[in-house]
């Protein structure tokens, strides 16, 4: 009897020990330096840096610290901040170019000041390298990594073999037809096809290799090659470049990335002092989110680098030193119909995808509201059926939103044959079901439930299926799938390209669902090619109203960003939209509390 | 005969791993049309048709796929037996061998000690255990071992996190990330390690350390009533002569099998014990690989792994060539 009693008191010291859950044992306050520490979930760090390739996981955001591109842009007020590049001007307005020119000059002025972490000048020849570079497939082989070079005005030989016969860029050491003065040695010229807002991408994500390391690449020694010598790979493993933070090397690894802070960067801030306060940042990896949360909880991070998932919001929210940040994410959810199915992956079902009586059905069950208050807990926004979220300031707001009209979308059905045969709870025409595969990540199960339940309402199927982790690779690209659901993101800087991407190429390209839309496809293709500002504004407001009347991407939400972060070792974080609270802003005013 | 042995399981185990390189390297081109698109899926539409044409062309060429698959297949083997397990498709293309390398200790760190750990406390409490057969402690690894050996190990990696790390302290409930990355062999880094490594142990080898403690008592129990053991006492040998002389190397054999079969399955194995506690080892890089359809790096690990788990079982055959007699003489006795 009294080692039953002893052994009750033992299980309820257990359970109550289980109960309390996580100790708060903060260890904020024992930190042994004054490095920023952000958390970072991904299934472990590379080893290697090469700017351009390094295009997924925690890559582009190191590789931009570490390396920099010539301007940042100002989306909002349309404008470019200097970076490596001082200062830009057309050569000629582009409303005073001539008609017969297709092209148009751009000056940029080099920062003296720029410097590599070696303390080397960065110069013309550097910027020549990395453009010369990114141009050539035969050298560099990125497979689109660096699309935007595709903005300059090159011009390649006729039967395409992938040589340039005149180049877009011009410095006083490959001139042209320019006549460069000795005020001239900091001056790059570009010919772009592109105006002001569009050509954007070409000078803000392309980082600037340095000369002096890269002039190694050849037809023979490829950038990307299979098999890097020991040279390339030193220069993938020990990275120099001309950004604000170094990488320490010999203290990263797989689990963690320490950046060191460049006091002699060139950039300074209003007062002429550094202009990044924090004096490193350290990314450690977690495997689980769930591990990253404990970690910010426990101190030891400061900031979550992604958004964290709403479950976790209410208990981190307990914690006196943690904030979350909710903020509006730059990506429209799309449901994605595959309107031109492969002939290898076509199905009865997928068939009747291209009928726009079916899919102006399916956008009439949609219920953004619902969606919101219930997949998302209300953290989120309404879309209009262009696919620019409100924000945006080229967003068309003269389209209505898309409301739910059930008894339309019954009555579109019924009229058009879709009918529900005796027996059945869902609608057939000829046989054949409208029963619907919704092909996606894991992390979106929860509103595919709940279209599963509107559709339901107008005699439409739909299963969940899981698709692999790459989206793009597993059946995007194949055409593999009836229904996804895609973020969607246009804002000015990308409109050219990802228009292209969603609603022009096919065969080959990723473009998803694979409309072919002839009078869609010229008035993207002018929408690119026009030198005219405000001509391209009012096509892209033009194009938005044909988007969404073709229903082939129907706009979900748009969905809120929750940004975990401590206030107790750092104060000044800036939340900037779309990125959340770790952002380039933040580590600008971030300052350690005393 | 005896060397007929050695030599029969040797050539046993080689071709084997001729079939398993077979395998690892026909197996990922099942079904790939064209693996240009594998190593360069279009991107964003960005490309014209010719322009990716192009871009495929270039990249059969780097890669060899402009070859015959046998020619492939000679030149694998050929860079295999160099030592060369490839480059990932990672930017920069780091080399799969440096990769592996960076993570196999700390890979090693849990299984070895867990192998050894959960062999000495089961190998210990077993024979324990079959000398007090039907008393309390017999009883009681009978009853726990249906428990414990069902219990999955993250479930028991969890409680634990939660008990011995967030509630009561002790240990950390995640690893130092930045302990892995500059380690210096120094006494207290190490003690840092196994601090670190405390409750991936625990949790890895509770069930593990009631496996060989069962199957050690059932080995000593059967080995026990043996003619041998029987006339051993009857010739008036003492307890510990017996266990020791006579016992001892003849219910070590499944014991050893058990070793070496857990040793191939722990390197692998250990990939959400790795999660639950922020571990960046084996298992993490291959599911990494496996998100990413990083095929070489794939391959590789997997390479690795079964040559581990080849060269366990080649251990464990020559261990029972060494250890019993039966096994000397063919099989005579």
């Amino acid at each position: 009897m009294k080692k039953n009693r002893i052994l009750l008191l033992l299980l309820i010291i257990s359970m109550g020990i289980l109960l309390t859950g996580c100790n708060q044992n903060d260890k904020s306050d024992s930190r042994s330096d004054d490095s920023l520490y952000v958390g970072y979930i991904s299934a472990g760090f590379p080893a290697v840096f090469m700017p351009w390739l390094s295009n997924q996981g925690i890559s582009p955001t190191v590789s931009s610290m570490i390396y920099s591109t010539l301007f940042s842009y100002d989306e909002e007020n349309d404008e470019f901040l200097p970076v490596l590049g001082k200062s830009w001007e057309y050569v000629v307005e582009p409303d005073q170019v001539p008609q017969d020119q297709d092209y148009l000059e751009v000056r940029v002025e080099i920062d003296e000041l720029a410097t590599w972490s070696n303390g080397t000048p960065v110069t013309t020849e550097d910027i020549y390298l990395t453009f010369d570079l990114a141009s050539d497939f035969s050298r560099s082989n990125h497979a689109g990594t660096l699309a935007w070079t595709g903005d300059l005005k090159h011009d390649y030989n006729a039967d395409r073999s992938g040589e340039l016969v005149r180049q877009g860029i011009f410095t006083v050491n490959h001139p042209g037809d320019y006549e460069f003065t000795e005020e001239d040695s900091n001056v790059v010229y570009f010919h772009v096809d592109k105006v002001l807002g569009a050509i954007t991408p070409l000078f803000t994500t392309i980082l600037i290799l340095p000369e002096q390391e890269y002039n190694i690449i050849s037809q023979e020694l490829k950038l990307n090659t299979t098999s890097p010598t020991e040279e390339l790979m030193y220069l993938f493993k020990n990275p120099m470049g001309s950004g604000p933070f170094t990488l320490n090397v010999d203290n990263s690894g797989p689990g963690v990335i320490v950046l060191e802070r460049r006091d002699d960067y060139h950039l300074k801030d209003d007062d002429g002092g550094i202009l990044y306060k924090v004096e490193g940042i350290k990314f450690i990896n977690y495997l689980d989110e769930i591990v990253a949360i404990n970690a910010i909880k426990e101190g030891d991070i400061d900031v979550i680098n992604s958004s964290v998932s709403n479950i976790y919001v209410d208990n981190l929210s307990e914690n006196e030193n943690v904030s979350v940040d909710t903020s509006s994410s730059a990506y429209v959810q799309a449901l994605t119909l595959n309107v031109n199915v492969p002939e290898k992956y076509s199905t009865p079902e997928r068939e009747l995808l291209k009928d726009p009586i079916l899919r102006e059905a399916i956008k009439l069950a949609i219920d953004q509201e619902y969606l919101i208050s219930e997949s998302l807990d209300g953290q989120g926004s309404m879309v209009r059926g262009g696919l620019f979220d409100e924000n945006n300031k080229y967003v068309n707001d003269t389209l209505p939103f898309n409301k739910i009209d059930l008894a339309k979308a019954n009555q579109l059905l019924d009229a058009a044959g879709y009918l529900v045969e005796d027996g059945d709870k869902f609608r057939s025409k000829d046989g054949v079901s409208l029963r619907f595969e919704i092909t996606s990540n894991p992390g979106l199960k929860t509103t595919i439930n709940y279209i599963q339940v509107l559709f339901e309402q107008v005699g439409i199927e739909i299963v969940y299926h899981e698709g692999g982790n790459n989206a793009t690779k597993d059946y995007f690209y194949l055409g593999d799938f009836d229904m996804t659901i895609q973020g969607v993101s246009f804002i000015m800087s990308n409109v050219d390209m990802m228009m292209r991407a969603h609603f022009v190429t096919v065969g080959y390209s990723s473009n998803y669902g694979r409309v072919v839309d002839e009078d869609l496809a010229a008035k993207v293709n002018e929408m690119r090619s026009t030198l005219n500002y405000d001509r391209k504004i009012e096509l892209i407001k033009e194009l938005q109203s044909d988007i969404a009347a073709l229903n082939y991407k129907i706009p979900l939400y748009t969905s809120s960003m929750s940004s975990a972060y401590r206030t107790d070792v750092f104060s000044g974080w800036v939340s900037v939209k779309g990125t959340g609270i770790y952002n380039d802003e933040s580590l600008q005013n971030l300052t350690r509390r005393q | 005969m005896k060397i007929d042995y050695v030599i029969k399981r040797i050539l046993h185990t080689v071709l084997i791993f001729l079939a398993v390189i077979t395998l690892n390297f026909f197996i990922p081109r099942i079904g790939v049309d064209d693996p240009a698109e594998r190593y360069y899926p279009p991107q964003l539409g960005s490309m014209t048709d010719e322009e990716y044409d192009e871009i495929k062309a270039l990249t059969r060429e780097q890669y060899g796929f402009d070859k015959s698959n046998l020619a492939q297949y000679a030149e694998y083997v050929k860079r295999l037996f160099s030592g060369d397990l490839g480059n990932s498709f990672q930017p920069g293309r780091p080399k799969v061998m440096e990769m592996i390398l960076e993570r196999l200790p700390w890979t090693l760190v849990l299984s070895v000690s867990t192998m050894v750990i959960s062999a000495f406390f089961g190998i210990t409490y077993g024979t324990f255990a079959a000398n007090q057969r039907g008393r309390l402690a017999d009883t009681a690894l009978l009853a726990s071992s249906t428990v414990l050996t069902a219990l999955p190990s993250f479930i028991i990696a969890l409680i634990l996190s939660m008990v011995l790390g967030f509630g009561l302290g002790i240990f950390p409930c995640y690893a130092d990330s930045e302990m892995m990355t500059s380690f210096d062999w120094s006494l207290a880094e190490i003690g840092n390690v196994l601090y670190n490594a405390a409750l991936p142990i625990i949790s890895m080898r509770i069930g593990g350390i009631v496996g060989y403690a069962v199957s050690t008592r059932n080995s000593v129990i059967v080995v026990s009533s043996d003619d041998y053991i029987l006339t051993a006492r009857a010739k008036g040998l003492s307890n510990s002569r017996i266990l020791y002389s006579h016992t001892l190397t003849n219910y070590l054999l499944p014991i050893v099998t058990r070793f070496m079969m857990g040793l191939s399955g722990l390197i692998g194995g250990a990939v959400v014990i790795e999660k639950v506690f922020n571990w960046n080892g084996m298992g993490t890089l291959f599911i990494n690989a496996n998100l990413n359809s990083d095929y070489p790096l794939m391959m590789g690990v997997m390479l690795f792994l079964s040559s581990i788990a080849l060269l366990a079982n080649l251990t464990a055959d020559l261990l029972y060539f060494v250890l019993d007699p039966r096994v000397q003489d063919g099989g005579r006795r």
